[in-house]
């Protein structure tokens, strides 16, 4: 468990991350759109980079240590463009990181390596070059060598970026699998990624974090306020200037239309409708709209 | 000590493996100016010395080649986060293993000088200068591919230096001069030469531990 309180990163220029407090615990998806501070944040959490002030504590200890957290065997970070020695084979890359971390015994090695490329499911491709990789199986091949430590908290940077339909579902599959031993924090700005896969969700925004609880709750924040109509296809284009249109699908002739408004619409038309994940996520961003 | 070994040579295993031929550059080198040297027919006594600027210009300067293409790995896309905190660590032996490696090549071609001619030509000014050569060189590579992190640009600084070097035999270009041309007993202020490569070799070491801990830290601007 990652417990944050009073985190504040600030350069010279801007504030990057703004008095966070937060307890990550099961599977924790932290969401925000670009430039949001979610990289900044992770980084901060593996003492890859410096904070303003704040504590962190990791599993009940508090290893703070000046304006960094210290190096520690609990937590490990997946960088967003995970890829280290293009020209040697997945097996020996792995090898190779295992040696560095000290594991001098042969044996002991082959079988870390063997055991952390099971676990992501690599073992079929441990024979090819790094650079001949999928995005998918790249990031795969970076979340074995973390697993290399036995690391109790995972952190990953936008894992699903530039995947694939297929890959990604097969990423989603093996997240799941590792969050049974593992906690694992995953940022990303599409919220979809971690629909169904996240235990709790902490939405953060310009360095703030708007809001953070359970995936019920999110949906909570968009209670009342989506409503559902059906429009001819002809009134779309018009439709759309006018309201605050999420998200469409077709029927037929018709149009069903889903559309945010924090006041209540007294209109024969329109329906409320209850609430996903997503209706969430954008009512908190658009109430915190400066 | 058994199991040091074992590392050191997985890890060479690893970097030929990783480097490709091009890491056999330097041993080339050093085959090249060992060739020259068993080959040469000096005509008097200063072209016995060609040998001797021969291996400075081709093989000394090139002893920090192994290390440059590890420490590349470093700064290619996408793996410096991830290599960072072993590669921090592992410098040391990194560096130490290259420099024993290479104190064999000095060794074996001082060997070959002395039963060709005589090792009182060499020894011992010449032989301590090719060990502290090979310590300047093996930090200077190190410094200049932590500071420019770009294997292309690093290789060129250091070829640029070396072969301007060589072909203006140490006068002209206002920089640190730290080979030796001459006959050592013709050459003036030896003894303040000395004083500067080792002191050179103190800047480098010191830039070399402070860019690293920078970089590991990556010490963003913050207040
Ligand atoms: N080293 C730095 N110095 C100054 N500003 C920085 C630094 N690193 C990040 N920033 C700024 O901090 C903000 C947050 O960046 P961060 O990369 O954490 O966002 P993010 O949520 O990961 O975005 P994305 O979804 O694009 O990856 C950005 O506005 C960025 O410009
Ligand atoms: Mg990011």
């Amino acid at each position: 468990m990652i417990e944050i309180s009073g985190l504040t990163k600030r350069t010279k220029k801007k504030e990057i991350l703004r008095d966070i407090n937060i307890k990550m615990d099961g599977i924790y998806g932290l969401i925000g759109p670009n430039g949001a501070g979610k990289t900044t944040l992770m980084k901060i959490i593996s003492g890859l980079t410096s904070m303003s002030s704040g504590r962190i504590s990791i599993n009940g200890e508090d290893y703070t240590k000046g304006k960094y957290l210290k190096q520690n065997k609990h937590t490990a970070y997946l960088p967003q463009d995970f890829m280290i020695y293009p020209k040697v084979t997945v097996n020996e890359a792995l090898d190779h990181i295992a040696l560095l971390k000290g594991i001098l015994d042969k044996n002991v090695r082959e079988q870390k390596v063997y055991n952390s490329l099971k676990e992501v499911n690599l073992l079929e491709h441990k024979g090819k070059k790094m650079s001949q990789l999928s995005g998918g199986l790249r990031k795969r091949v970076g979340i074995a060598q973390l697993l290399l430590d036995e690391p109790s908290i995972l952190l990953f940077d936008e894992p699903t970026a530039g995947l694939d339909i297929e890959e990604r579902i097969r990423f989603r599959n093996l997240l799941k699998h590792l969050g049974d031993n593992h906690v694992i924090v995953i940022s990303s700005h599409i919220i979809e990624d971690i629909e169904f896969l996240a235990t709790r969700i902490g939405i953060l925004k310009e360095g703030k974090l708007l809001f953070e609880g359970t995936p019920e709750k999110l949906k909570q924040a968009a209670e009342q306020k989506i409503w559902t109509a059906q429009i001819p296809l002809e009134e779309l284009s018009k439709f759309i200037l006018d309201q605050d249109v999420i998200s469409l699908t077709e029927e037929g002739k018709n149009v069903n239309v889903r559309v945010y408004s924090s006041t209540s619409i007294n209109s024969s038309s329109y329906e409320i409708a209850t609430p996903r994940l997503l209706d969430g996520y954008l009512s908190v961003i658009r109430e915190h709209k400066i | 000590m058994k199991n040091k070994l074992v590392k050191i040579l997985l890890l060479f295993k690893f970097d030929l493996k990783n480097t490709g031929v091009i890491w056999f550059f330097p041993l080339v080198m050093w085959v090249i100016s060992v060739i020259y040297l068993i080959l040469q027919v000096p005509i008097d006594q200063s072209s016995i010395y060609n040998s001797i600027i021969m291996f400075q210009g081709f093989y000394v300067p090139f002893i920090g080649f192994g290390i440059m293409f590890r420490l590349k790995e470093l700064y290619e896309d996408g793996a410096s986060e991830s290599l960072m905190p072993y590669y921090t660590l592992n410098l040391p032996l990194d560096i130490v293993r290259y420099l024993l490696l290479h104190f064999f090549g000095v060794i074996i071609w001082c060997l070959v000088f002395s039963i060709k001619y005589d090792i009182n030509l060499i020894w011992p000014i010449n032989i301590i200068h090719f060990f502290l050569l090979s310590i300047l060189f093996i930090f200077f590579s190190t410094t200049l591919i932590i500071t420019i992190k770009h294997i292309e640009f690093s290789l060129t600084v250091l070829l640029t230096y070396v072969v301007i070097e060589m072909a203006t035999l140490g006068e002209f270009m206002p920089w640190p001069h730290v080979f030796i041309f001459d006959q050592v007993s013709l050459y003036p202020e030896l003894r303040l030469k000395f004083v500067f490569i080792c002191f050179y070799i103190i800047c480098l070491v010191c830039a070399t531990g402070i860019l690293i801990k920078r970089d590991s830290t990556k010490k963003t601007n913050s207040i």
